[in-house]
């Protein structure tokens, strides 16, 4: 792993050219996914790091998806504003995320989690559009470290049972009495907000709102997976626990997924409406994972890459309109179809690979998961029914709204799409229903 | 049987030529020799001698048009017909060769099937539908052997070939031919009546996407991947419905897209009874009804497509798949109920509708019904007969209906658009005949299935109400068909004229005069037809009193308020909303 964080860091060295650091990204990328080991063996070990076949997925969608954000935050450089610092602080974020991904312990994994957050910061902060930038800041940052605070209590409290924090040596808690539950709730605690969790989302879309394309599309696309890839990673220390508090959480996901779709169809932001929609879909991984099936884990993992994808994606192309008519409301976002056709196919694509249409992965993941909370038990199919009609209810609402009608009368002139955006989409969509023919690499065993 | 009829009447419909003495004799001699090709290659036993015969009545034909055709282009035309046609069917030699080989006779039923679908089985078999694809596309030449034989030897060969590949999917098989030629046909129709509108590529891939899901529907013997073809039907359907750019399509395709989405979700569920849930929104039954006359926003070859040949009918291709999984449970009843009231009310509602298409998209609500109802007592078989007379009956019927919109300027309004027959006779002949297959009369397709289906209904043991609601319906079809006879039309066959979109009565037709005419059924359709005449002569005079029941003729209309109770809520809420944010 070594070698990719040295190539990380040495990259750093390189800000001042925005081009060589692209396609460096993308050289990167593609070195990295010759390392595929599929579940082989944990490849790169050493010095605390190493990656299996989860952290390999979740390193390549950090690393793509870093690639695709400075591609498609193009006007940074144009503007100038300030790019070199903004390439620093994107490169850091990917070192972060390196780090979690391929940490082998748990306590470098819970700093490496925690240090993602002020690159993140930074992002919005410093190029994010409007004054609410602050307390959107603010909002995450204490949400996120209010809840995981108790983490490194809890980690810390393995380490003094066990005698070691390396991932698969921690003893498992095999007690089920009251401080066995706290212990569990606050180990997984930190994990749901991220994710987030409904109740725990309201950080997600002032979050989302306010930060520039490049904020949007890396915490959609890959910072909300660390949750997941957390809660993957320690809950098995709790079968016990877990097996008495699923219900809870999978009440919670998919019921709060029905209401937060609700809220998505009387959002008038593009964006806040697709990160409230990124709430709904990671409440079904959550109800994935803590039923503790194979199909629910592998399901999950699924889903965290095709909505890394999609909704990194959908973010672009929000900001694509942003940058030319100046708005995000869908009562002036209209009738884009008349005067941006391709960008409209774009458009298309990416929303209904948001509704999990095939031959998307989304479509793959919703149905191991669907599979594996109906078995878990029947009466969920009701919540999941409603909550996958209403995905589909509000990503056509976005698509109709944006794109069909009449379109806003004060607009001057804008281009009606460049080679580079259709680039940054089609790279895209196009893992994101390609991988479905080949879906090993997307389908970690544990 | 067919062919000699078509034959003779071919030869009295070309008395001109005898008259205006344009060597008779020859024209004589090439047609026999037609007819004797047509019959060797049907009776041949043996795929090779098939083919070779197959290939023969090429030669006839091409004579045929480029000796007695009218027009300069005529040359053209023939060479578009042959070479389409060779360029085609030499894969067919190839694959059959291939056959050949694998099991060392090329004897009809003795071939041996390709069971596995691997890719050269799947390349196998495009190879073979190609020859049926062009005769399609062949119809430029236009002449009625080549409508009516010709492409009825497509069909002929996909029934033995398909039999000999995938036993075990023929019949399934089979609506992917239909959809294909119902297809080549929309496509032709949809090149006319869009061009010059500047998104017409657009409305092209759109068309082609969808054919590609059916297709992805019916190749496919799995559930998860049928739904990968589903999931593209409801997707691009609603991507066509909401082609043109106004509220009201963007209303209707979102109702469309969502009404479908239920089934989607519940094949995702996959329990079986809410499965069938699936397969009732889809096929628009009562519940789920109110997206398909609302999807008539979309462009008219579009409503043809999506309407009759194919999206509907994917409903029921999966309730025909799984039909085994229904006999015998509660779901049959719940849907024979469902069945009858869809008939019922979608009959009621066609004769209080003045829209053209909706007309029509109700009529095919009402169809679908009697096919959903036979299925519920368990002749899944009789529901695969009629679902493909009435693929392509209702077909014929949108695009003829495309063709008068277009031809009185946009107006939809049957009130506006009386009196055509001496305008477009060709098209109004084509749609009487539509109608009447509809209608079930006589020696047309929709009499085959239709009568079949009512018969199997009136012997068996059912429900009083359910009996009474059917035999209601079937009158009330009668009705609102002749009612549209009369809106539009009052005037005398032109049964010489016969079409390109004429051959598909014809081709319907083909099969089976092995029925027997059912009286009851009879006597009530000949009632309805009355009451559909006389009572709108009278509805003409009285206007006024139909002003006076107007709330009863607006439930009875509205299809009982389907459409508002499925969707009222929701768009009220909305605009609420809306209306406070100004």
């Amino acid at each position: 792993m070594l070698k990719f964080i040295f190539m990380n860091i040495l990259l750093i060295a390189f800000v001042k050219e925005w081009w060589f650091i692209q396609i460096s990204l993308f050289l990167m990328c593609f070195i990295f996914s010759c390392f595929m080991g599929h579940d082989f063996s944990v490849s790169g070990l050493g010095l605390s790091l190493g990656s299996d076949h989860l952290g390999f997925i979740l390193i390549m969608l950090s690393m793509w998806i870093m690639a695709l954000v400075i591609c498609a935050s193009q006007s940074i450089k144009k503007t100038n504003n300030s790019p070199s610092g903004f390439l620093v602080v994107n490169l850091l974020l990917l070192l972060a995320l390196l780090l979690t991904f391929s940490a082998t312990d748990y306590l470098l994994f819970y700093i490496s989690f925690e240090s993602s957050l002020i690159p993140t910061l930074i992002l919005i902060l410093g190029w994010g559009y409007q004054p609410e930038r602050i307390q959107a800041g603010v909002y995450m940052l204490f949400y996120t470290l209010f809840a995981s605070l108790p983490l490194l209590v809890s980690l810390l409290s393995f380490y003094s049972l066990g005698g070691s924090l390396t991932m698969g040596l921690v003893p498992c808690a095999e007690s089920s009495n009251f401080i066995t539950f706290m212990w569990y709730f606050c180990t997984i605690f930190a994990f749901v907000v991220k994710l987030p969790m409904y109740l725990v989302h309201l950080w997600l879309p002032k979050a989302h709102v306010e930060a520039p394309v490049a904020g949007s599309m890396i915490l959609a696309g890959v910072l909300l997976k660390l949750g997941g890839y957390g809660l993957i990673r320690v809950l098995f220390l709790f079968p016990e626990v877990n097996k008495m508090f699923s219900w809870f959480w999978v009440s919670v996901s998919i019921l709060g997924g029905v209401i937060v779709s609700f809220m998505c169809l009387r959002q008038v932001d593009i964006k806040s409406l697709i990160a409230y929609s990124s709430v709904a879909h990671m409440g079904l991984v959550l109800s994935g994972l803590v039923v503790f099936g194979w199909w629910g884990q592998t399901g999950a993992v699924v889903i965290m890459v095709g909505h890394g994808l999609c909704s990194s994606g959908l973010f672009c192309l929000a900001n694509m309109v942003y940058e030319r008519l100046g708005s995000r409301s869908l009562l002036v976002n209209k009738g884009l179809l008349n005067f941006m056709p391709s960008l409209g196919l774009w458009w298309f694509l990416l929303s209904i690979g948001n509704m999990a249409a095939p031959p998307t992965i989304n479509l793959l993941g919703e149905i191991s998961l669907i599979l594996s909370v109906v078995s878990w038990s029947k009466l969920s199919m009701f919540g999941i029914g409603l909550l996958s009609f209403f995905s589909a209810a509000y990503t056509l609402y976005m698509y109709s709204m944006s794109q069909h009608g009449l379109f806003f009368n004060s607009l001057f002139s804008c281009c009606s799409g460049k080679v580079s955006e259709y680039l940054v989409l089609m790279l895209h969509w196009l893992p994101l229903n390609v991988l479905i023919v080949k879906t090993a690499m997307i389908l970690p065993s544990f | 049987m067919l062919r000699i009829w078509i034959m003779a009447l071919v030869i009295c419909a070309s008395q001109r030529i005898k008259k205006t003495n344009n060597s008779p004799r020859g024209f004589l001699v090439v047609n026999l020799l037609l007819l004797l090709a047509l019959l060797l290659t049907f009776s041949a036993t043996d795929y090779l001698l098939f083919y070779i015969r197959f290939e023969r009545s090429l030669i006839p034909t091409l004579i045929l048009i480029l000796g007695w055709g009218y027009q300069p282009e005529r040359i053209q035309a023939g060479v578009y017909m042959l070479f389409y046609t060779l360029f085609a069917s030499l894969p067919l030699l190839v694959s059959l060769l291939r056959f050949y080989r694998l099991g060392g006779s090329l004897t009809i039923g003795l071939v041996p099937c390709a069971e596995r679908s691997n890719f050269i089985t799947f390349m196998w078999y495009f190879c073979t539908i190609f020859a049926f694809v062009a005769h399609v596309e062949a119809l430029v030449a236009g002449s009625i052997i080549l409508a009516g034989v010709l492409l009825k030897l497509g069909g002929y060969v996909s029934v033995r070939i398909l039999g000999g590949v995938i036993v075990r999917f023929i019949c399934l098989r089979q609506v992917d031919i239909k959809s294909l030629i119902a297809y080549s046909s929309v496509a032709h129709i949809g090149g006319d009546y869009i061009e010059g509108d500047k998104r017409f590529n657009r409305f092209i891939y759109l068309v082609l996407a969808f054919v590609l899901s059916i297709g992805a529907l019916i190749v496919r013997p799995n559930i998860i991947r049928i739904l990968l073809g589903w999931d593209g039907l409801g997707l691009v359907s609603y991507a066509l419905v909401i082609f043109y750019q106004n509220e009201k399509s963007a209303n209707a395709g979102i109702l469309t897209v969502l009404s479908n989405r239920v089934g989607d979700v519940a094949i995702l569920l996959r329990i079986s009874l809410i499965f069938i849930a699936g397969a009732i929104t889809k096929r628009a039954q009562i519940p789920f009804s109110a997206w398909l006359p609302a999807a008539m926003a979309a462009p008219t070859p579009v409503s043809a497509l999506v309407h009759s040949s194919t999206l509907v009918t994917a409903g029921v291709y999966l309730l025909i798949r799984f039909s085994p999984a229904l006999i015998g449970s509660e779901a049959q009843s719940v849907l024979l109920i469902i069945s009858c009231l869809t008939i019922f009310i979608a009959g009621l509602g066609a004769n209080f509708e003045y829209d053209l298409k909706k007309i029509i998209a109700l009529s095919t609500l009402s169809q679908l019904g009697v096919i959903l109802r036979i299925l519920a007592l368990g002749f899944a078989d009789l529901a695969f007969f009629h679902l493909l007379a009435h693929a392509l009956f209702k077909a014929l019927l949108f695009i003829c209906a495309g063709v008068v919109i277009h031809a009185v300027k946009e107006y939809q309004d049957i009130r506006c658009i009386g009196r055509l027959v001496f305008r477009i006779p060709l098209t109004r002949t084509c749609i009487n005949l539509a109608n009447l297959a509809l209608c079930g009369i006589p020696f047309l397709a929709g009499f085959y299935s239709k009568d079949l289906i009512l018969e199997v209904a009136f012997i068996r043991n059912i429900n009083l109400l359910a009996f009474i609601l059917y035999a209601l319906a079937t009158g009330l079809t009668v009705c609102y068909r002749f009612r549209l006879v009369y809106y539009s039309l009052t005037g005398l066959f032109n049964l010489r004229r016969m079409s390109q979109v004429n051959d598909k009565s014809v081709v319907i037709t083909r099969s089976m005069i092995r029925l027997r005419i059912g009286v009851l059924a009879l006597a009530l359709r000949v009632l309805g037809a009355l009451i559909g005449y006389l009572l709108n002569i009278i509805s003409v005079n009285y206007r006024l009193r139909r002003l006076k029941s107007y709330s009863k003729v607006v439930f009875m209309g509205s299809m009982w308020f389907i459409p508002f109770l499925s969707t009222f809520n929701l768009s009220h809420v909305r605009l609420k909303t809306v209306g406070a944010c100004m």
